[in-house]
């Protein structure tokens, strides 16, 4: 494999993106209560933006006219719609700051593209992954830790996991780690301004673009090379489809795996009966990993415009309107999930929308399913007696779009 | 219980073969492949977790 260019920082050193997650994603401790049941009682899809309604900027080329989806029936049926429910409303966002991903494509561009990334992510891959770079990445952050007694695992595991297993999967040179983790942070950031997104989606394509020729040249079997080489009817991807993926790659694979592990190491250390069962019968791994997709899962809002005047479960809404489509209030609508506020493993199995439905279904998924039961069997595994540190608050989720809690102190037996 | 997949429907996500390795297959095609159909009841509960990540409705579990 020839050595890629090292990785550019942006023009503005200065620029600190780690510093406006709470601007971005909002610093409310329980929108769910506070927001979305405010508005729940008005219907299943209300008029109006859930930015405003929780207080966070607007982005940038919103339409005037919008609506939330809150009901579960509602999300379900824009799910299932993708071309009356068009991704179109992300070009104006991430479709400049990934570029033409998945992700702003509508069917049926969608569905070819589509079909080939899931190659790059089929099951046998992801499995193969789980013991080549999940569980050394995992083993290796909490080596660092485990014999100290305790531990903030935010910033000591849940945040660095998905990443590292990121820079693993694209062979990351080591000293380009911390340059390529910026940029790929403030490359979504267009609030207050877009200069820093836009120079950091440049700069990672520039990457990218050497990467991507480099694989070419000498394909192995990862997301790169795979991406790189596939081909619809004998062509083959453009190289700007390939680099919007791989920009989306770390945000979409790093960032919400990350979250939702938060989400389901505070469910259970907040609940910590429930922590004991996992402890003693691994076999409720996955079903406390479902749990934490659903309660506190790593996307609360997303998007779609409307490509025609449509009824979305009895209510008109006119074409060109942008949907706050919120999976945060479907996966908490009281007549689907009882107490749906509250963590609880045991609840009945339904299903969520935690890695949204249908064609824009979440891509790495299973990905994420093995580094959350992973995450949880090796905490759980290196960590006797694991529980929250009472010298700290008790943590609480915080966030409005994405949310994580800000620390999560623990203890347990060295 | 008998176990149905609509290939009209089946979009090759293979969450299914995640949730249920003994049960469906995909290897390197775009749709998956039942291994069985006749479900006995101790795969039961395993196959409605497949049934339900199934992102479009493609799979059916019935007696």
């Amino acid at each position: 494999m020839s050595i890629i260019k090292p990785i550019e920082d942006l023009n503005d050193k200065a620029f600190n993106p780690y510093l406006s997650d709470e601007m971005i994603f909002g610093s409310n401790i329980d929108p769910y209560t506070d927001a979305i049941d405010k508005v729940r009682a008005q219907g299943p899809v209300v008029e109006g933006s859930y930015r405003t309604l929780a207080g966070i900027h607007p982005q940038p080329g919103e339409p005037e006219k919008q609506f939330m989806v809150l009901s579960y029936d509602a999300v379900d049926q824009i799910m299932n719609d993708p071309i009356t429910f068009s991704n179109k409303a992300f070009e104006p966002t991430l479709g400049r700051g990934f570029g033409h991903t998945v992700t702003v494509m509508d069917p049926p561009e969608h569905t070819g593209v589509r079909k080939i990334l899931q190659k790059a992510f089929r099951p046998s891959v992801v499995t193969a992954w789980g013991d080549d770079i999940v569980g050394p990445v995992i083993n290796q952050l909490v080596g660092k830790f485990r014999s100290l007694g305790k531990a903030e695992l935010v910033e000591d595991f849940a945040r660095p996991y998905p990443f590292n297993v990121i820079y693993r999967m694209l062979g990351l040179p080591q000293d380009d780690i911390e340059i390529f983790y910026k940029l790929t942070i403030a490359q979504i950031i267009f609030y207050p301004d877009e200069v820093n997104a836009l120079d950091a989606s440049s700069k990672l394509g520039r990457y990218f673009t050497n990467m991507i020729e480099s694989r070419r040249e000498n394909p192995g079997n990862d997301v790169v090379s795979v991406t790189a080489m596939a081909e619809i009817d004998g062509e083959r991807l453009t190289n700007d489809v390939v680099i919007a993926l791989l920009r989306q790659l770390i945000n979409a694979g790093g960032d919400t795996t990350f979250r939702t592990t938060t989400s389901l190491l505070t469910g259970l250390l907040l609940n910590p009966d429930q922590l004991d069962a996992v402890r003693n019968d691994r076999s409720l791994v996955a079903q406390a990993v479902e749990e934490a997709l659903r309660w506190d899962g790593p996307v609360l809002a997303s998007s779609r415009l409307t490509t025609t005047d449509c009824e979305i479960q009895g209510v008109k809404v006119p074409a060109g309107a942008l949907l706050h489509v919120l999976y945060g209030a479907a996966n908490h609508d009281p007549s689907v999930f009882e107490r749906p506020n509250e963590f609880d493993i045991f609840r009945p199995r339904h299903r969520h929308f935690g890695f949204a439905f249908g064609a824009h279904n979440c891509l790495g998924q299973q990905l994420a399913r093995l580094e959350m039961s992973r995450a949880l069997n090796a905490v759980l595994d290196e960590l006797p007696n694991l529980r929250l540190d009472p010298a700290y608050p008790k943590p609480h989720m915080i966030g409005a779009m994405m949310r994580t809690p800000r620390q999560l102190h623990v203890l347990f037996d060295a | 219980m008998r176990l149905t997949v609509d290939y009209g429907k089946c979009s090759g996500s293979a969450n299914c073969v995640g949730a249920a390795p003994t049960v469906f297959d995909i290897g390197d095609a775009d749709q998956v492949t039942l291994l069985m159909e006749d479900i006995p009841s101790e795969l039961v509960l395993t196959v409605e977790n497949a049934v339900r990540m199934c992102p479009q409705g493609a799979l059916k579990l019935v007696s």
